[in-house]
């Protein structure tokens, strides 16, 4: 009988343990997440494969870029937000193909693809070892996103434990959100400066 | 419910054998399964490395490889340079040459890697119009080629201006983990 008894203990106790493991532990896809490296705007973050520093972020309703020798301006429902940033390759020539804006709900906007033409753009700039460059990232959200986000970016949006940033974009409450960014080119196409107009 | 009979002497050795046959059993498992993973990995990989003398030819893939020059050329940012590297191949095996699918990196020696640039930089064309006979290592792989023929390739690199020893790397897939250091 206690023979028995102990039997279903037994298997009683297995399927607790059993249920415990299915429910706490970390499923395939979260192993084999990115892997995150954390840090504010303004701090050097290092991850396997390159290094990034957030040196200004800016909120503005419209964007005035200059292409081709043609103003156009950029206008949206929401703000944008012009990141920029420096940024080297570590031990190999890269190119981080992944860049968005992290809202504080957890929505995820990646990196506007309507000024595709700007200049420095991040995340079509090859990277060199040795050679920090200036760099580039656009985001567009709605307005309610800025207070509270982040930046992401990695190599690419989906390789299994590849380094992650996420960057803390850390505006004040009263942040300035400017009617206008003017983007103007410099000599090269890795060049430009920001005006607020 | 009837009681289990006692285990007999044979039971007993069948269970202690299934536990024992475990032991064995899963690692084999885990490596049968991984097998093709970790030889995946390890063509992708540049592990051995073969390593020539500078202007010596050596044999890789199909082909007799020479470094014939690696050359800087100073950017205006001063900062940065462009190296030039001019390289030939005497094809022994066109087939093994085309499959290797060449890959093509500059090394400083150390850790670093620089890929070759995509288009060549308009200041190289101008400081050497001969580059325009040349092709590059992976258009090289694609070209009808026969054996004994000499290919004459060039690739350009953005690096460091303060850099100045590099050894040009040169994998083929087929090859691989094997891989080609010119110096």
């Amino acid at each position: 009988m206690i023979r028995k008894l102990a039997s279903v203990l037994a298997i009683g106790l297995a399927i607790i343990i059993l249920y415990g493991l299915q429910k706490t532990r970390p499923g395939y896809g979260e192993i084999t997440s990115p892997i995150t490296v954390s840090g504010k705007a303004g701090e050097k973050l290092s991850a396997r494969n390159f290094e990034l520093t957030v040196t200004n972020i800016r909120l503005a309703r419209e964007i005035r870029l200059t292409t081709f020798g043609k103003d156009r301006l950029y206008s949206t429902s929401g703000i944008w937000a012009v990141v920029e940033a420096e940024a080297a390759a570590r031990n190999e020539s890269i190119t981080l193909t992944s860049a968005a804006w992290l809202g504080p709900d957890g929505v995820r906007y990646d990196s506007s693809e309507r000024l595709s033409n700007a200049p420095g753009l991040l995340t079509v700039q090859r990277l060199e070892p040795g050679l920090p460059s200036r760099a580039l990232m656009i985001f567009e959200f709605p307005e309610s996103e800025w207070p509270g986000g982040s930046i992401l970016v990695a190599p690419t949006p989906f390789l299994a434990l590849e380094n992650e940033m996420h960057i803390t974009a850390g505006l004040p409450d009263n942040a300035v959100i400017h009617p206008t960014l003017a983007l103007v080119r410099g000599a090269s196409s890795a060049d430009w400066s920001i005006a607020t107009e | 419910m009837t009681a289990l009979p006692p285990l007999t002497p044979r039971d007993r050795r069948l269970r202690w054998l299934s536990l024992a046959a475990l032991i064995v059993l899963l690692p084999a498992a885990i490596g049968v399964r991984s097998y093709g993973g970790v030889t995946g990995w390890r063509a992708e990989q540049d592990l051995d490395p073969v390593t020539t003398e500078p202007g010596k030819t050596v044999s890789y893939g199909g082909a007799e490889w020479r470094l014939e020059g690696l050359y800087q050329l100073r950017q205006d940012d001063r900062k940065s340079a462009i190296i030039l590297a001019e390289f030939e191949a005497k094809i022994a095996d066109p087939a093994a040459f085309a499959a290797g699918m060449c890959r093509i990196k500059l090394s400083d020696r150390g850790d670093k890697r620089w890929l070759p640039q995509f288009l060549t930089p308009y200041a190289v064309r101008k400081a050497r119009p001969s580059i325009d006979e040349r092709v590059t290592c992976g258009s090289a792989t694609i070209k009808p080629l026969k054996a004994g023929e000499t290919v004459k390739m060039a690739e350009t690199f953005l690096a460091p201006v303060d850099v100045t020893k590099f050894d040009l790397i040169v994998s083929a897939a087929n090859v691989r983990p094997a891989y080609l250091v010119l110096r």
